[in-house]
């Protein structure tokens, strides 16, 4: 038997529509702990080091720093430390061929809005 | 704590080619279990059916299918869905039924066709929305990148090489020739491993557990609800189950596989001894990596590297470890994994195993699953037949 299922999903953002607008944006908007200060990117909705529930959004500038990489076929993906942030996100890197420790949020695109970065030397724009 | 293992069965697990459906194997698996704890149908009080995803059997609440399709319909029934440890949280919650009086004698059945149904890649994409969906899934990135990260990161802490990983690789698939029911038993050398494909580095091809379909059984019990009080049988002593944060990025360490020292911790000490009492065990080895990070958290060895490259995880070692074939070996039917792993030690310690069983059976083993990347995990420590 064969069969086929297609689906459309409408997911609402909820909490989480600072984060995702932002990110339409090539913006890091990051959540801090009420409590504790912490800085988190990607947000979680609660404070991973206090538990606290009250988190307040505060832009990042957008850089990050690789942790760890690793290179599929047809991608590149890593784990980074965003600048200014606690905790650390994994991102696609947009240019797989691209070899440098850090790099600059991208604008999301599509119907997953993803966290991808382009790698850029130290030095570098 | 004693809960019996009565008895259990497994099919095979393989990519199925021979038209036979994910009820058949269900059907196959329960019908050898009863067979084997010498139970009728009518002696069971609870169904628990172990299904990671209603995307790969297109059944949703497949309990109440399940208990119409395998004859037991009218009683107790429970679907339990942990990512890849569904099956050994399955056997948990049937076994808390047990303990707690609201069944005497439980089925849990675990099936998942992981590898027929769907094609690779669309597996591939449903597997990468099982951790956090909405930021590690957007990304695109798929199951063994999320691995290969959180190996990187054990690899800078503890100096293991790609080929100790292989050697986990190669180890477990020669296990696994030993297997009936085994999917990859094979002939395979660390250089092999480390020749074959690139997968997401470190990971290559062979350091991957398959996607493979399939349904495992076993049959839970008091002892006072067994003919000769299950004596013969190996029985469950030990239970834990904890918890990590689903994103590597929110976690201290990213190679660590901090839920599983909870995990371990708690089962050992509802046995009352501790790790170095436990002579066996089926580690969830969805990645080689993965074997040595588990073993490390479950504190079944010190110096995990070493003791990898001194042999300790032989069959002749002095702690074999997936004797099966692990999920690298046995193959990985999701929801299946947790219930084979139990029936695995079940039959090692009882010395009734098909396939490799150490020449003399430890009196104590131990059983590690997890769902997502050691989030949810569960751990059980067994007793031989005393």
């Amino acid at each position: 038997m064969t069969h086929r299922l297609t689906l459309d999903y409408q997911l609402p953002k909820g909490r989480l529509a600072p984060y995702f607008d932002a990110l339409q944006r090539g913006e890091a908007m990051a959540e801090v702990c009420g409590a504790c200060g912490r800085i988190q990117f990607p947000p979680a909705g609660r404070c991973g080091s206090c538990g606290a529930s009250a988190m307040a959004w505060q832009p990042l500038p957008g850089s990050a720093r690789v942790i760890y990489r690793t290179d599929t076929i047809e991608a590149a993906f890593a784990l980074v430390r965003f600048d200014g942030a606690d905790n650390a996100a994994l991102v696609r890197i947009k240019d797989r061929q691209a070899d440098a420790p850090t790099g600059r949020l991208l604008p999301a695109s599509g119907s997953a809005p993803g966290l991808v970065i382009a790698l850029k030397d130290m030095m570098g724009t | 704590m004693n809960v019996i293992v009565a008895g259990g069965a497994m099919t095979p697990f393989n990519r199925r080619k021979d038209g036979s459906s994910w009820r058949d194997w269900a059907s196959d698996a329960f019908a050898a279990a009863l067979a084997d704890a010498g139970l009728a149908r009518g002696d069971l009080d609870a169904l628990v059916i172990a299904s990671e995803s209603d995307f790969f059997t297109l059944q949703l609440n497949p309990a109440a299918l399940l208990a119409d399709w395998l004859g037991v319909a009218g009683c107790r029934l429970l679907r339990a869905e942990g990512g890849g440890a569904s099956g050994h949280l399955a056997v948990q919650a049937a076994a808390a039924m047990v303990l707690c009086g609201q069944a005497r004698r439980v089925a849990v059945v675990g099936v998942d066709a992981s590898a027929s149904h769907l094609d690779a890649g669309t597996v591939g994409a449903l597997y990468s929305m099982s951790f956090d969906a909405w930021t590690d899934g957007f990304t695109g990135i798929g199951s063994t990148s999320i691995y290969a990260l959180s190996a990187q990161a054990f690899m800078a802490r503890t100096a293991a090489t790609k080929v100790d990983f292989a050697s986990v690789a190669a180890r477990n698939r020669q296990n696994a020739r030993a297997n009936p029911n085994a999917h990859l038993g094979l002939d395979i050398t660390v250089a092999e491993v480390e020749a074959s494909p690139v997968v997401s580095s470190p990971y290559r091809r062979l350091d991957c557990s398959p996607l493979s379909d399939g349904a495992a059984c076993v049959i839970l019990a008091g002892p006072q609800s067994l003919p000769n009080s299950g004596r013969e049988r190996s029985r469950i002593i030990g239970m834990g189950a904890a918890s990590d944060r689903v994103r590597l990025g929110d976690r201290p360490d990213p190679g660590r596989f901090a839920a599983k020292v909870v995990a371990a911790g708690q089962a050992l000490a509802a046995a009352g001894f501790g790790a170095a009492e436990i002579g066996l065990a089926e580690v969830y080895d969805s990645y080689s990596g993965a074997q040595m990070q588990a073993l490390e958290a479950l504190g079944l060895s010190h110096d995990v590297v070493s003791d990898e490259r001194q042999g300790r995880f032989a069959r002749d070692g002095t702690l074999p470890v997936n004797l099966s074939g692990g999920l690298l070996g046995q193959g990985a039917p999701a929801g299946a994994i947790g219930v084979a792993q139990v029936l695995a030690v079940a039959g090692q310690l009882a010395g009734r195993f098909a396939g490799l069983t150490p020449a003399s059976p430890p009196g104590y083993g131990l059983v590690d699953t997890h769902g997502g990347i050691a989030t949810n995990c569960a751990v059980s420590v067994l007793e031989g037949p005393r």
